[in-house]
């Protein structure tokens, strides 16, 4: 037999038909024989009644009109953006070969002032272990300082032409020693992703303190194979910044116990609890049997918890909800260009010739606080999923 | 999905606005609604809801043909109006079981916050203005569970893939959400004991 509060609790269930059937006849015989939840039933009833009730209200005069403006608005800086990163990747190959062109320079005229001819057969082969060789870590100087500007220019709206610090290297096909002003890998690049190699420019770079004729000619020689690691670390760079949500469902009673180790999976994962809902919901919520926890898991561990809470839990059920994605370019996108705004207008109230408005500044300096907070928060939410673990007898 | 849905999901996909435009051409109202008695506002509603179907073209090439077009649709609207709400609040938590407290300062602000509630022809009835004015004092969990319940009718399976959470989790935040809104109700007993109960 139950009591009243839990009865209470399944009111909302048995208005939507969602009990089993034999819970739902419990509900239905006490209900007959109780009149203050008898009460509740009928207020609670007529409450989503009035819900139900309220109507759908018309769209705004021009909501239509409006909203393909903006579309057709959308589809043109998609089709400017796209443009930009054809002539981007143009620049960024003409800067690498212009900056591995340099070097080579450089280093040929070292070359031959020792007498040292080498014919452009003797070019070794190893390229390709060189090729192999090269690590993300070493795809520095030059190179990285176009690539990653490149990278950067991707990420941002406003994206303005990174600083082709190597001149203009005429698109030519410069062929010194060997070098090639494409090489495979670039000849592959798709409109919307970049395939830049740094190995070639690379190994240019470190062989300028070696004067060896072995790594220079290795060096001359451009066949090399694209650089997965590069690849990567330029997808990397246009990652997009997600709020990840989870929510995850355990069929059982609550209970300190369970509690706890929900609590050693989440730290055992890098993660943590957020004080929301934890402390004062958990209490609140476990004598309905029922417990929230609110945690935070870093993104590369979220498989890691999910497996240890199956195997925590096991034999009892875990079910895990699908992971939301909440793409934050847009935002932050939004807030560098309001930062950047702000940034203009302090400057000029900060100018010699103002008159200056004490209030105002300081307006604009919190202001410019309160979104540079937000842009970190959003930094620091991407890297994590918030999960939401439920512990529920259902 | 209908084969013309498909067609013209397809072409969205590829950039074409037309094809976009007829595609969401059902959903306006709906999304609009969605976000009107998310706001408790009727412009900031309009702005909203454009924004929504902006993300929505957006993202097209995110969406994966396996998941219903229109649960993938509203689970934006939700996430936009959420957002737009933490916003309003400038990030302060709230609890999810706090009510609003009726103090001076709290209906100040609230009437601040959420701007009058729109008073169209069909919403001048005193009953239903309460029954908005304690909609929109709900906490946003809460309030989006009504919304999606008890106003647009969605089922609970479908409330839970639109908010990723298990439909344990659902149910439970349903029956939470429509007690405080009793209360809250409760709470306007003049009105209540009146006209409501009949």
């Amino acid at each position: 037999m139950r009591n009243c509060s839990e009865i209470n609790e399944m009111i909302s269930m048995y208005i939507d038909d969602m009990l089993d059937e034999d819970t739902r006849r419990e509900v239905d015989a006490h209900i007959d024989g109780c009149p203050s939840c008898r009460n509740e039933l009928e207020e609670l009833k007529a409450v989503l009644g009035m819900c139900v009730e309220l109507p759908e209200v018309e769209l705004p005069q021009g909501f239509g009109a409006e909203l393909h403006e903006k579309l057709v608005h959308e589809k043109e800086k998609e089709d400017r953006r796209k443009q930009w990163t054809v002539l981007r990747n143009r620049i960024v190959k003409i800067g690498a070969s212009a900056a591995a062109c340099l070097v080579l320079i450089v280093l040929l005229q070292g070359f031959f002032t020792n007498n040292n001819l080498m014919p452009a057969e003797s070019m070794t082969k190893s390229t390709q272990s060189v090729a192999a060789d090269t690590k993300n870590e070493t795809y520095d100087g030059l190179a990285n300082g176009v690539a990653r500007d490149g990278a950067s220019a991707y990420e941002y709206k406003d994206s303005t032409a990174p600083a082709a610090k190597e001149e203009a290297a005429p698109q030519a096909d410069l062929r010194v020693g060997g070098m090639h002003e494409e090489s495979t890998a670039n000849k592959s690049v798709k409109d919307d992703k970049e395939k830049v190699t740094g190995s070639n420019f690379n190994k240019a770079l470190d062989t300028t303190a070696a004067a060896d004729q072995t790594t220079i000619s290795a060096t001359v020689q451009q066949t090399s194979p694209p650089n997965p690691e590069a690849k990567v670390m330029f997808s990397q760079a246009m990652d997009v910044k997600e709020k990840r949500t989870a929510g995850v469902d355990i069929n059982m009673a609550g209970s300190a116990d369970s509690v706890e180790k929900v609590r050693i999976c989440v730290t055992a994962s890098g993660g943590e609890l957020y004080e929301r809902g934890t402390a004062k919901y958990g209490a609140a919520q476990a004598a309905h049997g029922e417990i929230i926890i609110s945690a935070r898991i870093p993104n590369s561990r979220y498989a890691q918890f999910t497996d240890s809470l199956r195997m925590a839990f096991d034999p009892v059920p875990v079910e895990f909800g699908a992971v939301n994605g909440e793409n934050m370019a847009d935002r932050i996108d939004e807030l560098n260009k309001a930062l950047n705004e702000l940034d203009i207008k302090i400057n000029q109230l900060q100018e010699p010739g103002n008159v200056s408005n004490a209030d105002e500044l300081a307006r604009l300096t919190s202001e410019q606080a309160g979104l540079r907070e937000e842009l970190a928060q959003i930094e620091k939410d991407t890297q994590v999923t918030f999960v939401t673990v439920v512990i529920r007898q259902k | 999905m209908a084969e013309s849905e498909k067609q013209l999901l397809e072409r969205a996909k590829n950039g074409d606005t037309g094809a976009f435009e007829q595609l969401i051409e059902g959903y306006q109202k709906k999304v609009f609604n969605i976000a009107f008695r998310m706001l408790g506002n009727y412009d900031d509603a309009g702005e909203l809801a454009q924004e929504v179907f902006i993300k929505v073209y957006k993202s097209m090439k995110n969406f994966k043909e396996e998941s219903s077009f229109s649960t993938w649709i509203y689970r934006i609207t939700t996430n936009v109006c959420l957002d737009e709400l933490r916003k309003r609040k400038n990030k302060k938590e709230v609890s999810i079981d706090e009510d609003i407290k009726y103090g001076d300062g709290e209906i100040k602000r609230e009437i601040e916050d959420h701007g009058p509630t729109p008073e169209t022809a069909a919403e001048r009835n005193e009953v239903r203005k309460a029954v908005n004015d304690a909609i929109q004092s709900l906490s946003d969990e809460h309030k989006t569970m009504i919304v999606m319940r008890d106003i647009r009718g969605f089922s609970y399976e479908e409330i839970a893939r639109m908010v990723s959470c298990p439909e344990g989790t659902v149910k439970s935040r349903i029956s939470r959400a429509r007690q405080a809104l009793k209360e809250i109700l409760k709470r306007k007993k003049e009105l209540f004991n009146g006209e409501y109960v009949k």
